[in-house]
């Protein structure tokens, strides 16, 4: 009877708000074609939060803004279907998607310092934001973005309506944008490590920030960080990507102590020994991430991977089930719990 | 601002007087200086009177300083030719060409900018193509070349527009477009290349991700972020400009600061020449410090000392 899959949100029998279906994204054409992101299916429910990890390169960022069809020439999506609200975002003519960005689906990006224009005050940038979502006036709207700074826990919003973002520190900076982001009243809120450029007690306040909004808004969030704790914190379930595919999918606490993957465990391993902070103890995982993939008939992980056999050299692992959700890995039952 | 601002008007002074300064020396290091001023014909009486009026047997700093005086009071000189005052007829000379130069300095920021723009938001494509290579060759032609060609076409096959001469509006028109195409391609290019550098930034894909209308990115945001380079080349192009009022002048058979220079010169009239120059240097320097102003003002962070990114 229940459709519910795996590593999935539990639906209750309602459509998710966000379906992503074996998403593939590539660069170029002909000879120079390579495949960036592969096969990646998730689901976002209403509400409901996935944490989207990996090491730099491994496709999380061209997943959220293949979202909002933001994804830059000569990157494009080439397969597999984007749900979401009854449209298929991956295959919507532009002016469909002008319409889903900041309204339907709102996005938060790494760099809060690079992303306000430096030559106008911040509370005119979100004002403007509001303008174009709302039929409402100039007034309404400076009053309208002066709430949402409020909202925002910006201090003292009025005097930094009018400062430029120069004038702001990195926090504040992002507070701005999440509000931008917020302003056309989108179900989803897509944030791009969004604590990356930010020191950790700013970090700290940012992740609050976002799980109180989420909850007092219903809002539905993907959280692409490259802290496997960090995204555990936030988001019930987490989504775990390596060179372009998803390699584990499940609840996240679970993901965190037993993962299903040899990469989700050496992430949590490093993430437990940078905790752990004692100089001589930090596991880095050896090696570097492959991009630009051309052969995808093997474990792109066998290589890094002190589990690796000839079988994993030999076969591209399919997702099966695991004690989190699903992980794409035919050595499920050798990946240790953790042991904190 | 406040201080921006005083600081600009510092700056402005320091230039004014290394202005004055090289004009002073250059009339006392090139020889006796009644021959520059005085006409080959002058009396003995003459000569006396302009010797007691510049301090000439006085000592060098003490000349310095009734040249000071001599400036503070307006007083430049008299014309050899003519015995008018020099300061009075450059200044006579000079509204002409600054309505010349002014229109052409607009004209060439709007079409230049205009360009730049639409060749930006299509790069690669044809308008794109065409705008860069009209550029190239607008860039490539000498001014007083193009002043003939106007004037071939519009003036005498067209017969639409006047050749030359002063007169309304009309006789205008030629010679500012012969003047703005000088500089136009240099303004066009410059926002182009601003420009694509600019749609390449991270808070332009932040204001499509927020639903932000093309429009308002473009228009509002990318150009003002454009501005400020594109305003300090027009303050520095007022040089370039003014060099070429000379020559469109010429071409037009207009009267202005250019025309009068180049028939001063023909005629030894050095005060009059001095007189046009330093005018000249003034409005440039102004003109410099005038764009700094207006960067200032449109961005920020220049307030504060430091650069635009
Ligand atoms: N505009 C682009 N042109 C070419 N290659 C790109 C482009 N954007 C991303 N890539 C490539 O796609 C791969 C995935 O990039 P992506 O930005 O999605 O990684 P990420 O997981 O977000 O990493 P990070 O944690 O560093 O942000 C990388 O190998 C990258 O080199
Ligand atoms: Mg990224």
């Amino acid at each position: 009877m229940t459709t519910h899959l795996p590593g999935q949100p539990a639906n209750n029998g309602e459509a998710p708000l966000l379906a992503v279906r074996d998403l593939a994204i590539d660069i170029g054409d002909g000879p120079a074609r390579a495949s960036l992101v592969r096969g990646v299916s998730f689901e976002i429910g209403r509400g409901e939060s996935l944490g989207l990890v990996g090491e730099s390169g491994s496709g999380k960022s061209l997943t959220c803004l293949s979202l909002g069809g933001l994804l830059p020439h000569p990157v494009r999506v080439t397969g597999g279907s984007i749900q979401f609200g009854g449209m298929d975002l991956a295959a919507a003519p532009a002016r469909q998607l002008r319409q889903v960005r900041g309204r339907r689906i709102g996005f938060v990006f790494q760099d809060p310092s690079g992303a306000l224009d430096p030559l106008f005050p911040v509370g005119r940038q979100l004002a403007e934001v509001l303008r174009r979502h709302r039929p409402i006036s100039r007034a309404q709207a400076y009053r309208q973005a002066l709430d949402l700074m409020d909202e925002l826990e910006i201090p003292r919003a009025r005097d930094r309506f009018m400062a430029h973002p120069h004038e702001l520190s990195g926090g504040m900076k992002q507070r701005i944008c999440i509000a931008m982001a917020l302003a056309g009243g989108p179900d989803l809120l897509v944030a791009d490590e969004p604590t990356t450029a930010l020191d950790v007690t700013t970090e700290r306040a940012i992740l609050t920030l976002l799980a109180r909004l989420q909850a007092d808004r219903g809002l539905a969030l993907l959280l692409v960080t490259h802290s496997l704790p960090v995204a555990a914190s936030v988001a019930g379930r987490l989504c775990v990507m390596y060179a372009g595919e998803v390699v584990e999918l499940g609840d996240a606490v679970t993901c965190l102590d037993e993962p299903g993957h040899p990469y989700t465990e050496a992430l949590a391993a490093s993430a437990r020994s940078l905790e752990a902070a004692r100089p001589g103890y930090l596991t880095g995982i050896p090696g570097t991430v492959p991009s630009r993939i051309q052969d995808v008939t093997r474990c792109l992980f066998a290589d890094r991977c002190p589990y690796a056999t000839d079988e994993c050299r030999r076969r591209h692992p399919p997702l099966a089930p695991s004690r989190g959700g699903v992980a794409a890995c035919v050595h499920i039952d050798r990946t240790r719990r953790a042991v904190w | 601002m406040l201080r921006f601002t005083l600081r600009s008007l510092v700056h402005l002074i320091v230039v004014l007087w290394g202005v004055v300064t090289i004009t002073f020396l250059a009339l006392r290091l090139s020889g006796n200086p009644l021959d520059a001023l005085l006409s080959p014909e002058a009396t003995e009486q003459q000569r006396a009177q302009l010797t007691e009026q510049l301090g000439l047997d006085q000592p060098i700093a003490m000349q310095y300083l009734l040249f000071l005086r001599q400036l503070g009071s307006g007083d430049l000189g008299r014309s050899i030719i003519t015995g008018t005052r020099a300061g009075q007829l450059v200044g006579d000379q000079f509204a002409h060409s600054l309505l010349l130069t002014v229109l052409a300095l607009a004209v060439s920021a709007v079409v230049g900018v205009g360009l730049g723009v639409l060749a930006a938001t299509r790069r690669g494509g044809l308008i794109d193509r065409s705008v860069v290579a009209l550029a190239a060759l607008a860039q490539a032609a000498p001014l007083f070349w193009v002043g003939l060609i106007l004037i071939i076409v519009f003036a005498v096959h067209l017969q639409v527009l006047p050749a030359s001469g002063m007169g309304g509006a009309s006789h205008l028109v030629l010679p500012v477009v012969a003047l703005a195409s000088g500089i136009m391609p240099y303004v066009l290019r410059l926002t182009r290349t601003t420009m694509l550098g600019v749609l390449d930034t991270e808070f332009i894909r932040f204001q499509q991700a927020t639903g932000l209308g093309h429009r308002s990115i473009i228009y509002r945001h990318a150009l003002k972020n454009c501005l400020p380079p594109v305003v300090t080349l027009l303050g520095l192009q007022a040089g370039p400009l003014l060099g070429g009022v000379v020559v469109i002048e010429t071409v037009f058979g207009r009267s202005g600061v250019g025309s009068l220079l180049i028939d001063s010169i023909y005629s030894r009239d050095y005060p009059v020449v001095q007189a046009a120059v330093l005018v000249i240097v003034v409005a440039v320097v102004l003109a410099n410090v005038l764009a700094d102003l207006l960067v200032a003002v449109i961005d920020p962070r220049v307030r504060l000392g430091r650069t635009a990114s």
